[in-house]
């Protein structure tokens, strides 16, 4: 698991479905997200390279999602450097993590129903 | 207690707006600056705003600069809830005036145990004034079991200094105090702050209500009056307390 569901927990007081319902809400945010991050990146825009970023950045401490934060974290300070020389592998490394994520919503969100 | 939650990132907009119903309160979204000052245009009824900073457009600091401005929005208390944990976002924050600051990411707990406490800090103030020592009591205890908030002043000159330095959204004010009487007090609250409501109060048949209306007061009570009557005039002012109490009961 890439990421934490018992400090998800905690954020929702222990609300389960709660928890569920924002695992989906982040599978549709990381998805737009990371488009608007790819886009900003190919037009060479880091405001709009932070902005996409920076959106994730509090989810992803919330589900204690230390890899895809990090890499996040670091994404955010190129946009802010102005320097997107690593920005393009960077972002590959970041959706492998929220791919991984999402894969793993889906298994916790299986188990939850089972 | 109704609460403006403004936010874009989807995820903390649904995790903030669950807790805060979780706990009862009302809860309106805003997914932007623009958003929740379209929110404002349509009612400026609300308790407690908690917003975030970087927002696309307008941001967190541009959408506070436009609460600030004046009137009844500078009044509404103001929650940062932001990922910007860096001092210098802190004090640009206080700067602005807002009554709290929370650092992303958040749970129930802390978000819950800042709001009760910016409420709590915020709490609608009615400011009493009459040299009746009795009356001051009696006001406030008919006032504070109906859960408001009462700061009591005994002459004109106290009151006004109350004024300036409290949250106070309601005075109730004796016309014939000493030194600087009711009219006085009246005229440099409203000088002061026009949006404040003043409800006069004087001795039966001084005084009629187009009198003191004529003055700039809100409203008139005429003593002795009933616990329910005073209730009634204030309700006017806390139309969702009343209520509120009103299905307590």
């Amino acid at each position: 698991m890439q990421f934490d569901y018992n400090r998800l927990l905690t954020a929702t007081d222990g609300d389960e479905d709660l928890a569920k319902e924002l695992m989906m809400i982040l599978e549709t945010q990381f998805v737009d997200q990371l488009t608007n991050a790819e886009r900003a990146v190919a037009e060479g825009d880091c405001r709009q390279l932070h902005l996409a970023i920076h959106t994730l950045r509090a989810p992803l401490a919330t589900i204690g999602a230390t890899p895809a934060l990090e890499l996040a974290q670091a994404l955010e300070a190129l946009a802010n450097s102005s320097d997107l020389l690593n920005a393009h592998t960077l972002l590959g490394k970041l959706r492998k993590e929220l791919e991984q994520l999402t894969a793993d919503f889906v298994t916790i969100r299986g188990v939850m129903t089972t | 207690m109704r609460i403006l939650v403004v936010d874009d990132d989807p995820f903390s907009l649904k995790l903030v707006m669950s807790i805060l119903e979780k706990h009862s309160f009302d809860v309106v979204a805003a997914t932007s600056a623009r958003a929740a000052l379209k929110e404002l245009e349509k009612s400026t009824d609300f308790d407690l705003i908690i917003s975030d900073v970087m927002m696309p457009n307008v941001d967190g600091f541009a959408l506070l600069r436009q609460l600030r401005i004046g009137g009844r929005l500078s009044r509404i208390p103001v929650v940062l809830c932001t990922a910007l944990g860096d001092q210098e976002s802190v004090e640009k924050g206080i700067a602005l005036g807002i009554e709290g600051y929370l650092v992303k990411p958040i749970t129930a707990s802390v978000l819950i145990g800042k709001v009760n406490s910016v409420l709590e800090k915020t709490r609608a103030s009615i400011l009493v004034v009459t040299d009746d020592e009795l009356a001051r009591k009696r006001i406030a205890q008919i006032l504070e079991r109906d859960a408001f908030k009462v700061i009591s002043s005994a002459n004109g000159e106290e009151a006004l200094q109350n004024v300036k330095k409290e949250r106070v959204t309601l005075v109730l004010a004796d016309i014939g105090l000493p030194g600087m009487n009711g009219f006085e007090l009246l005229a440099n609250i409203k000088e002061y702050s026009p949006e404040i409501p003043v409800i006069l109060m004087s001795r039966q048949s001084k005084y009629t209500r187009d009198e003191v209306v004529g003055a700039g007061a809100d409203d008139l009570i005429v003593r002795p009056f009933l616990n329910t009557e005073i209730l009634l005039k204030v309700g006017q002012y806390y139309k969702r307390e009343a209520n509120a109490h009103t299905h307590c009961r």
